[in-house]
């Protein structure tokens, strides 16, 4: 799936003082490619992530996902979008406490409002992101990877075109670090498309572009 | 277990499941409520089932009763407290000649001795089969034969010692039939014939049990029943009595109906009061407490809307947490009303000194299904603002914030 972004600006505004947090970002990625975003923190690299994630609604710009606008949809159809078409990682600690780690998995094609059965794509899942035998243990029980591991299955579940990740190994020790950029990477080959935020320099190794955001704009 | 569809409901039980000191919390809110409603409602279903058919019971527009000894008709009735009292048989051919008098009956009561025949000491009431219309209505539901000398018709409050006979002053006797509950004094009271209420008189004379002291036994009674005419003014009916009358006493039905009318709707009003209470007190502490918990759970939210759920899912999730949590405290706090109300029933009649019956299954369910009903609507009601919200706020500010 490609994702396209024209002209994007999201300004927040607190009393008289208005703030661009995403402003004039212009992007194209083609499907299967893995982007890096680096940034610092308050740089607008997150509101870029919910802005196409179709979680805020941009202030000005637009994006298209396969050459279609997610601008301006009904709450609906960009649910919708973002359960089918978008797998999205949060930042920080981002699974359901009150569901095991096979339910956190499963979750997101019961969003979907298909029929059918999703066991066997979740033992799979679980399987690549090598936590198998976790299926019945909650969430409190696990580690840091492992529970990025578990929001990284999820995001999967619906085979979605574009993966968004926010922050992904922030926490994380070098092993782990690791471990999951070369998921992402698996991931990018297989034909998602995968746009990650971070502020981490060792991880821009995994991804085929790096881009800068500063001040809400981005920058080769 | 695992393969189950994770939709809304499902969602929000696994929700209500892990967060259980909240939930308890929630529930016992609820149940409480359920327990003042059900059980108040039973309570007053009970009272007013009571008083109908004490008044359907009573058949009589006027007792007539001695005034010398204090008789308390009240007590009989509403309390069982037997007693006996007398006065001559003559007076009742001078009431039935009085002008504005339909029907008119006499009755003769006596007292069986201490646990001899019983738990506890009975009234015993005989009536005159030929002019009575006060108690042969009530038996020819139960027993549709006329009821011979020697045998008996009990209250339902009678448990006797010997099956299907009834042992008073040393002489056995069979017992017909059983009345049904009234939820009056009327129900430890034992009916007979004037022929059988005068072998038991005998039989306690033989004891040495005097309850006259030298007057004779078939020229007493211990109280008349009056029936008006339709359309007669009782008031005027109660005056030409007691000028006719010397030495009695005139109770009036309907005032001593009024009197334990009233005394039921204070009672009914002050547990309507409370469930009311109860009511605007549990709506705006369910309501904090949702919002409250909903605000706490901002994270949460974001990461089901990063998932794809909708904002209609996301408070739908909140409103079936609600829901389980309504319908559950309901259930208990039914049940626990229930554990009250029902086997001390009788109890809390004698203590409110009222008529107490417990209402039908038929009323008794239909208030279950209104206590289920308003409990399991007052937890969603009082989680609509939270759900509002949270279908309002923008998700990655609420998520910026709970993280």
């Amino acid at each position: 799936m490609t994702l396209e972004i024209k002209g994007l600006g999201r300004v927040f505004v607190q009393g008289d003082k208005k703030n661009w947090a995403v402003q004039d970002v212009n992007l194209s990625i083609p499907q299967g490619k893995f982007i890096s975003v680096i940034g610092r923190s308050g740089s607008g690299k997150s509101t870029l992530l919910n802005l196409i994630a179709g979680l805020l609604e941009p202030t000005v710009g637009d994006i298209f996902l396969n050459g279609r606008s997610i601008h301006g949809l009904s709450d609906r159809q960009a649910s919708g979008i973002r359960n089918r078409e978008i797998g999205y990682i949060m930042q920080g600690r981002s699974v359901l406490n009150n569901l095991t780690v096979f339910d956190n998995v499963r979750l997101p094609f019961y969003f979907s409002g298909r029929e059918g059965d999703v066991t066997e794509r979740t033992r799979t899942l679980l399987e690549q992101v090598g936590l198998s035998r976790y299926e019945q243990v909650y969430p409190a029980k696990l580690s840091g990877g492992e529970l990025r591991r578990v929001a990284i299955a999820r995001a999967l579940v619906n085979q979605p075109g574009v993966l968004l990740a926010d922050e992904p190994t922030s926490n994380l020790d070098g092993e782990n670090t690791e471990e999951i950029m070369y998921l992402f990477r698996q991931i990018a080959d297989r034909g998602t498309t995968v746009l990650m935020v971070t502020h981490e320099l060792d991880t821009l190794q995994y991804g085929d572009e790096v881009y800068r955001m500063e001040a809400g704009r981005l920058t080769v | 277990m695992q393969n189950k569809p994770l939709h809304s409901r499902r969602i929000a039980l696994l929700n209500i499941r892990h967060s259980l000191t909240r939930t308890v919390g929630l529930v016992l809110l609820v149940a409480a409520l359920s327990f003042v409603f059900f059980g108040g409602a039973i309570l007053v279903g009970g009272l007013r089932n009571g008083l109908q058919n004490m008044k359907a019971r009573l058949g009589a527009d006027i007792m007539i009763v001695p005034v010398e000894n204090n008789t308390d008709m009240e007590a009989i009735l509403l309390k069982g407290e037997p007693s006996c009292f007398y006065f001559k048989k003559t007076l009742e051919d001078k009431v039935r000649n009085l002008e504005g008098v339909k029907l008119c009956t006499s009755q003769f009561f006596l007292t069986s001795l201490d646990a001899e025949c019983c738990d506890t000491r009975v009234q015993l009431i005989g009536f005159e089969p030929e002019t009575d219309f006060s108690v042969q209505p009530w038996i020819a539901r139960v027993y549709d034969k006329e009821l011979l000398d020697g045998a008996v018709i009990i209250g339902s409050d009678i448990h006797t010692k010997e099956g299907e006979k009834l042992k008073l002053f040393d002489m056995e006797y069979e017992i017909a039939a059983r009345l049904d509950a009234t939820g009056t004094g009327l129900d430890q009271a034992v009916y007979a014939n004037f022929a059988t209420i005068r072998q038991m008189y005998a039989a306690a004379y033989e004891k040495g049990q005097r309850f006259l002291e030298e007057a004779d036994p078939d020229n007493s009674i211990s109280a008349i029943l009056v029936r008006a005419e339709d359309g007669y003014d009782r008031k005027e009916l109660i005056r030409s009595i007691r000028k006719e009358l010397g030495g009695v006493q005139v109770v009036e039905s309907q005032n001593m109906i009024s009197k334990t009318a009233e005394n039921m709707e204070q009672i009914a009003t002050f547990l309507y009061l409370l469930a009311g209470m109860f009511v605007g007190l549990a709506v705006v502490t369910l309501c904090l407490v949702f919002t409250l918990t909903a605000n706490g759970r901002k994270k949460e939210f974001a990461i089901l809307r990063s998932l794809g759920a909708t904002r209609k899912t996301l408070s739908g999730i909140l409103l079936w947490e609600s829901v389980l949590i309504g319908i559950a405290g309901g259930a208990l706090g039914a049940l626990s009303a229930a554990i009250v109300v029902f086997p001390f029933h009788v109890y809390i009649g004698d203590r409110l000194g009222m008529p107490y019956l417990l209402p039908g299954v038929g009323a008794i369910l239909t208030v279950l299904v209104l206590d289920m009903g308003v409990s399991a609507l007052i937890a969603p009601l009082s989680a609509c603002v939270a759900a509002v919200r949270i279908s309002h706020a923008e998700t990655y500010l609420t998520f910026e914030e709970g993280s």
